[in-house]
C-alpha cells in the first residue's frame, strides 16, 4: 500500500490531459507514417525536447541503431526498418482519448484509497489520543489500571467508540472539559 | 550463464509467476510508477498491457501483469538509472529476447521511444556521450530479464498452439 503522500503525488500527476494525445491533435495532418512523423515532432515538443534524433532504444527494437538528423528522418528511418513503428506513433497519438479516460478512472480509484488512508490515519490519531488520556488518568490516580484495560478491550473489540471513550476519560481528568446539560 | 528450461519446466515456472502476480493491483502499481516520475502518458498506456492474458495448457496466464511487474522490479532494482533509460532498456531487451511478447509490448515501446528518444536526441545535440550509457543499461536489462526470457521461450510451443 502506498502512503498518503504517495497517493497525493500520484493524484497531482493524474491531473490534466494526455500530452501524447494532445500532441497528436496538434499534428493531425496525415495518416499512418506521415501522421507518425508529425506526431513525433509534437511529442518531442510536448516533453520539452527541441529535436528528436536517433533513438538508440527504439533503434534496438528494430534490430539496429540508426541515427538521423531530423524528426522526419527519425520516423522515416524507423518506417524503413519497421513500418509499424512509424504508424504506431500516430496510433499512440490517437489513443489519447482512451488514455484520458484511464487517467480519470485511476484518479477516482486513487482518491478512494486516499480517503481510506485518511480515515485510517485519523483513527490511529484518535486511538493515540485515547491511550494518552488513559496514561494521564492512571498517573493522576483518577482511573485504576483494571478499568483502563477494560476500556482498551471495549474499544479494540469495537464495542465502544474510541472518541466517546476518550471523552469520558478526559472528563475524569478534567471535569471542566465535560459538556454537561444545562442545570 | 542463461538457464534453459524444458517446456514443462517453463510452464511450471510461468504458473508460479502467474500465482505471484495474482493479487497485484494496477492502481497501486500506477501510484508507485508515478511516484518514480515516470510520465503519466507511459503509465496509463501500461493498462492495456496489464490486462493482457494468454491461455496456456488450460491456464489463464496474466502475461501483462507478469511483464509489468518485472519491469517495475527492474526499475526498483536500478534506482541510479535514469528512469527513461531503465524503461527503454527493459522494454527493448524484453522485445529482443522474447519475440513472442513483441506485439503486446509494441504500443508501450512506441511511446517510450517517442518520449525518451527525444531525451536521447537532446543529449546527442548537446554533445554528451550517450551510447555507452544506453549500452550499459541494455546490458543490465538483458541480465535482469534472462530468467524471464528463458521461461517465456520455453513455453513457445504451448503459446503458438493456443
Amino acid at each position: 500500500m502506498a502512503t498518503h503522500e504517495e497517493y497525493l503525488k500520484a493524484l497531482r500527476k493524474l491531473k490534466g490531459r494526455d500530452r501524447v494525445g494532445l500532441a497528436g491533435e496538434v499534428a493531425a495532418t496525415g495518416v499512418g507514417v506521415a501522421a507518425g512523423a508529425a506526431g513525433s515532432t509534437a511529442i518531442a515538443g510536448a516533453f520539452g525536447a527541441s529535436t528528436l534524433l536517433g533513438s538508440s532504444t527504439l533503434g534496438s527494437l528494430v534490430g539496429g541503431v540508426f541515427v538521423t538528423t531530423t524528426p522526419i528522418g527519425w520516423v522515416i528511418g524507423s518506417a524503413l526498418a519497421a513500418g509499424a513503428i512509424g504508424y504506431g506513433i500516430s496510433k499512440a497519438c490517437s489513443s489519447g482519448g482512451s488514455n484520458d479516460q484511464i487517467r480519470r478512472e485511476t484518479a477516482r480509484a486513487v482518491r478512494t484509497r486516499l480517503q481510506a488512508c485518511e480515515e485510517v490515519e485519523m483513527a490511529k490519531l484518535c486511538y493515540d489520543d485515547f491511550i494518552d488520556a488513559l496514561d494521564m488518568a492512571i498517573s493522576t490516580g483518577v482511573l485504576d489500571p483494571e478499568k483502563s484495560d477494560k476500556l482498551i478491550r471495549l474499544v479494540d473489540e469495537e464495542k465502544m467508540d474510541v472518541q466517546t471513550a476518550t471523552k469520558r476519560v478526559t472528563a475524569m481528568i478534567d471535569p471542566q472539559s465535560d459538556t454537561r446539560p444545562p442545570a | 550463464m542463461s538457464q534453459s528450461f524444458s517446456p514443462q519446466e517453463g510452464l511450471l515456472e510461468l504458473s508460479m509467476l502467474n500465482a505471484e502476480v495474482k493479487e497485484q493491483d494496477f492502481t497501486e502499481t500506477m501510484v508507485e510508477l508515478l511516484n518514480r516520475n515516470i510520465p503519466t502518458e507511459i503509465v496509463t498506456r501500461l493498462k492495456e498491457l496489464w490486462e493482457a492474458t494468454k491461455t496456456l495448457a488450460g491456464e489463464v496466464i496474466r502475461i501483462g501483469k507478469i511483464i509489468v511487474q518485472k519491469i517495475v522490479d527492474f526499475v526498483r532494482a536500478n534506482p541510479n538509472l535514469v528512469v527513461g533509460l531503465a524503461l527503454g532498456a527493459a522494454v527493448s531487451s524484453l522485445v529482443g529476447m522474447v519475440p513472442l511478447i513483441g506485439p503486446a509490448l509494441q504500443p508501450i515501446a512506441t511511446v517510450i521511444g517517442s518520449i525518451y528518444g527525444a531525451g536521447v536526441g537532446s543529449q546527442m545535440d548537446s554533445g554528451q556521450p550517450v551510447d555507452p550509457l544506453v549500452a550499459g543499461a541494455i546490458k543490465l536489462a538483458k541480465e535482469f530479464f534472462e530468467l524471464l526470457a528463458s521461461i517465456f521461450n520455453a513455453v513457445k510451443e504451448y503459446w503458438i498452439t493456443n
